[in-house]
């Protein structure tokens, strides 16, 4: 697995301006989310409000206490419909497994991102990945389980000595390393989510197989990959404070649509960054097969098959007992139950 | 030359002014006490900072100014309430404390005091006569309470002179006391004899010593204090009263001497960390010198500390009286510990964090809130235990009117431009929480919970001061209040005497209010006030006929006003139409409801009750007024922000993929 020199960063970046319709279909649960959550909440606090003269307290600069009262009536005497928020929310996260899997899909495939697409193809890998979340929490649990209860310890001890700023430096020392490991399991998670669509489009289901290479893959070219990861959510995360801070400003305003789509605006860079990072991994990925095929084209005897369809890296060392996947394998052949990938893999492997 | 000597003789006879008696800890004219003295307490004492414990000698001199003999002395032992079997502890594990709820016991929670000895001179030994009792609950396990019985009365006017040994372990920081770090404070540490109090509905008097509680403070009798505390040379000492001394000890030790005057408790804060800044305020009786000992880590705080102390007192000073005692001394408690917020005669705890906002006043409402109790328990030593709501109750209307006039009416809590809060605003959201569940007159342990206790002694009180401003006026009540304080400082009264007080001043100043009634609810009910505008609407008086768009005709407006709860207060209506002229009227609320009607070419806008917001009694200010055409824009604001929070929340959630 040798690097390659393509810059993943501005790769992703391409990745995500050419497929920004997939940012759209990210963003309309959120939106369909936030405009029936937002709906339920406005039946809910209305009927206290829309004819209150003390409800102007509450329209423009923000009076805490009348906030509170609201809340204090709301909670009392409140005639609510039945919350709609959390089982959208449920919903919104079943939808991002398709989309995951859609975007990468179409990351690899250089496909269209239609929304049938990308939804189409979501539904094919949702056990895939849903498989594949079972495993992050079996690992990334007990792994920040132990750091968490580590922390605890240690602030405990800490708080014997060091108060005040002293004491909230290590605290938020330890919760960003903490926070790093967090991300590091994301990373490994997120390149086994590509490594994952990848076989699928060799026909292969085995979601396991993915977590070795992709930590291979980590391991040999983490700092490159990791600061490219972070770097991109720091930016999504800087670009909804901003926006989130333009927002905090115009709540004194009485200009309520104005500054609610400055906050969708802050939500897109949110998104945009996600997007990115999966554009990042997919890069990296394509790269890296890209490179050891030429490589293995260079060294080896010639190969009576195109080598396109064959992913090199999710494959590298078949596990004993299992069926040997065939070096190159130009038809795969669908398992039982797999209808297999449905569009030809893209011709980023061709033989230079 | 002889004509002389009797203007000679006569000077002679008036001591030079340097030689007059003078206090040693109050600015009292001519050294005259202020208090009736009715203890002097002695103590010496040894603090184990490593071992977190106490070792001391008590000499208490008590003198028998009750008219009748007494045989038995109760004694409080307040550190004993600091174990899992206490009463404080099983109240504070059921229904919750004003620090804190206490789920779990582990060792270094617990605290006590042990009295190794106590005798009395001419009386013996009385160790074997010491006993516990527990008067409020039964629980023999309390330990709170000891008394001890004289082999023969102690006549009136008689004193008797107790000496007492003792130890205290004090417990990890809990309630006001104990030791966090190398942080230890020294509150209600002491045996402490409880008072024997005579008031109008008991004027043969008994002694009051209640047990210690989950959200009970504390009564005793004023007198002074000489206290000598021996500790590391390292530490730094704030204590109540005056320092009259240091020693270095050749054993790595100091011994700090301290004296207090008209003061009914002592309290110590010990620390290494403390920085001490010293500023001096001119009270009307005298210089007073602001000692804050601020610890290291919050330097940074000191001067926004001494400020928001130095215009307190201005106002307090100006508004209700003088400050006669020599020093205030504030601490800055430890980080993370529960012995923030707490008052001790001219000694209070503050609190702070590093890096507070400038326009969050935490730090300056706690300082300003414990200073007040230098009026409000300090001086007008009410019964903590009977009657919270006479010390924090008043002292929380004082806090509303002192940060309101310091830091501005509508921003006194926090005072951002965009987002901010009052203090008026702050003490009604806590007592509308849960305002039906006690009265104001409970005593302090029979309340429902720790939050009903909070919202109402603190909360409720202040709140129905201030609406009481709607009905006298805010001049009469704080003319009130100062005429209260100047009668019965260094007393002990009781709210009759805070009432009639409040009375004969509305009086005096031709108020005419029924605040017989009002009191009765407000006080001694918990009637709950909550009046809405139940329904208000404009129709052509020609209702059936099709009047079409600019009618220019008669309108039947018809406005119907409801009383939700219980309590019954006259109400002022004002109704605005559309064409530019307001109504207003008088309901005096006692029936359920009523209705308004009139008939004008014009259209009713809108009908607000109590219109410039003066019954902050009032529950809910939601209803409290209807406006005919609906505007959307406060709901549509808040259902955006709920769907931001949703959108916000779905896409975090998402990440697990």
């Amino acid at each position: 697995m040798a690097a390659t020199s393509q810059n993943i960063f501005l790769g992703g970046l391409r990745l995500l301006f050419a497929n920004k319709r997939i940012l759209l279909w990210s963003y309309l649960p959120l939106l369909l989310i936030g405009l029936a959550g937002g709906a339920a909440s406005r039946g809910r606090v209305g009927p206290f409000l829309d004819h209150s003269l003390a409800a102007q307290k509450l329209a423009g600069d923000i009076d805490i206490a009348y906030y509170a009262e609201l809340f204090v009536h709301a909670n009392q005497d409140a005639q609510s419909p039945s919350p709609i928020e959390a089982p959208l929310v449920l919903l919104s996260v079943l939808f991002s497994f398709f989309l995951a899997a859609g975007t990468l899909y179409v990351f690899l495939s250089a496909e269209k991102p239609r929304l049938a697409t990308v939804v189409g193809t979501g539904i094919q890998y949702f056990w895939r990945f849903f498989r594949l979340t079972l495993f992050l929490a079996i690992i990334a649990g007990p792994i920040l389980g132990l750091l968490g209860w580590l922390r605890t310890i240690y602030l405990n001890h800490a708080d014997e000595k060091f108060v005040e700023a002293a004491y909230d430096l290590r605290a938020v020392l330890t919760l960003i390393i903490l926070l790093l490991v967090a991300v590091t399991l994301r990373l490994w998670f997120d390149l086994a989510e590509v490594y994952v669509v990848q076989l699928g489009i060799a026909g292969d289901r085995r979601v396991r197989r993915s977590l070795g290479p992709s930590m291979r893959l980590l391991r040999r070219q983490f700092i490159r990959v990791f600061l490219c990861y972070c770097a991109a959510g720091a930016i999504g995360v800087l670009g909804f404070l901003f926006f989130l801070w333009i927002w905090t400003i115009g709540q004194t305003s009485h200009l309520i649509l104005p500054v609610f789509l400055i906050s969708q605006i802050g939500l897109l860079c949110l998104l945009a960054s996600r997007i990115w990072q999966r554009g990042i991994l997919a890069t990296l990925v394509l790269a890296t097969e890209a490179t050891h095929t030429v490589i293995l084209v260079q060294s080896g005897p010639p190969d009576p098959y195109p080598l396109t369809p064959t992913p090199y890296e999710p494959n590298p060392d078949p596990e004993p007992g299992s069926e040997p996947s065939p070096q190159p394998n130009p038809e795969p052949r669908p398992e039982p139950g797999d209808e297999g990938p449905l569009l030809p893999a893209p011709p980023l492997t061709e033989p230079a | 030359m002889l004509r002389y000597i009797p203007l000679a003789l006569l000077l002679a006879a008036i001591p030079h002014p340097s030689l007059r008696a003078q206090s040693i800890a109050t600015n009292s004219p001519n050294g005259v006490s202020l208090s009736q003295r009715v203890v002097a307490y002695s103590i010496n004492a040894r603090l184990d900072t490593a071992a977190k414990t106490l070792d001391a000698t008590e000499t208490l001199e008590y003198k028998n100014l009750t008219g009748q003999p007494l045989d038995t002395f109760p004694f409080h032992l307040y550190l004993n309430g600091f174990r899992p079997e206490s009463s404080f502890s099983l109240e504070t594990h059921a229904n919750g404390g004003i620090r804190a709820v206490e789920q779990s016991y582990p060792p270094e929670k617990i605290g006590g005091i042990d009295i190794r000895s106590i005798s009395a001179d001419g009386f013996g030994d009385l160790s074997k006569s010491m006993q516990f009792t527990a008067p409020d609950d039964g629980n023999m396990l309390d330990h709170t309470v000891m008394q001890v019985k004289l082999s023969r009365p102690l006549a009136p006017n008689e004193t008797i002179r107790f000496h007492i040994a003792f130890h205290d372990k004090f417990p990890i920081s809990i309630a006001r006391n104990g030791w966090k770090r190398d942080f230890i404070m020294g509150g209600q540490w002491f045996p402490k004899v409880g008072v024997f109090w005579k008031k109008s509905t008991d004027p043969e008097g008994h002694w009051n010593c209640h047990q210690y509680h989950s959200t009970t403070e504390f009564f005793a009798d004023f007198g002074t204090f000489d206290v000598k505390l021996n500790v590391p040379q390292r530490y730094i000492v704030g204590a109540s009263g005056v320092p009259t001394g240091e020693q270095a000890n050749s054993d790595g030790t100091k011994t700090l001497s301290f004296h207090g005057e008209d003061i009914h408790d002592f309290a110590w804060a010990a620390s290494p960390n403390f920085v001490a800044t010293d500023r001096i305020f001119q009270s009307s009786m005298g210089p007073v010198k602001l000692h804050a000992l601020v610890l290291k880590a919050h330097l940074g705080q000191t001067q926004r500390y001494l400020d928001i102390l130095e215009h307190t007192m201005q106002r307090f000073d100006q508004w209700y009286g003088p400050f006669p005692y020599k020093q205030m001394t504030l601490i800055d408690p430890e980080p993370g510990s529960q012995m923030f917020g707490m008052e001790y005669p001219t000694l209070i705890t503050a609190g702070t964090s590093w890096g507070l906002p400038d326009k969050l006043y935490a730090n300056e409402l706690v300082t300003e809130h414990e200073f007040g109790h230098q009026y409000w328990y300090g001086m007008v030593a009410t019964n903590e235990f009977e009657e919270a709501w006479l010390d924090e109750g008043i002292n929380s209307y004082t806090e509303v009117k002192v940060l309101d006039n310091l830091l501005g009416n509508q921003t006194s809590v926090i005072g951002y431009d965009s987002a901010h809060m009052s203090e008026d605003e702050l003490q009604r959201l806590s007592y509308i929480l849960a305002p039906d569940y006690d009265p104001l007159t409970r005593f302090a342990w029979k309340f429902y919970s720790g939050n009903t206790y909070g919202g109402v002694t603190y909360g409720k009180t202040a709140t129905v001061l201030t609406t009481l401003e709607a009905l006298i006026g805010e001049d009469t009540v704080r003319q009130a209040l100062h005429t209260y304080f100047m009668r019965y400082r260094f007393t002990h009264p009781t709210g009759e005497d805070f009432l009639n007080t409040i009375k004969e001043v509305a009086a005096a100043n031709g108020k005419s209010a029924d605040l017989n009634s009002y009191f009765k609810q407000a006080v001694y009910g918990t009637q709950v006030l909550d009046y809405e505008v139940k329904a208000a609407d404009s129709e052509p008086t020609d209702w059936w006929k099709d009047v079409g768009k600019g009618y220019k005709g008669d309108y039947r407006t018809v406005v119907s006003l409801h009383r939700k709860g219980d309590f019954i207060l006259p109400v002022t209506l004002q109704l605005k139409f559309d064409d530019g002229s307001t109504v207003y009227e008088t309901w005096d609320g006692v029936d359920r409801w009523t209705r308004y009607s009139y008939v004008k070419k014009a259209q009713l806008v809108s009908a607000e009750i109590d219109p410039y917001h003066q019954i902050w009694l009032d529950t809910n200010f939601f209803n409290n007024s209807y406006v005919v055409k609906p505007h959307g824009a406060a709901s549509i604001k808040l259902g955006s922000w709920w769907a931001i929070a949703n959108q916000l929340v779905a896409h975090f959630a998402s990440w697990i993929v």
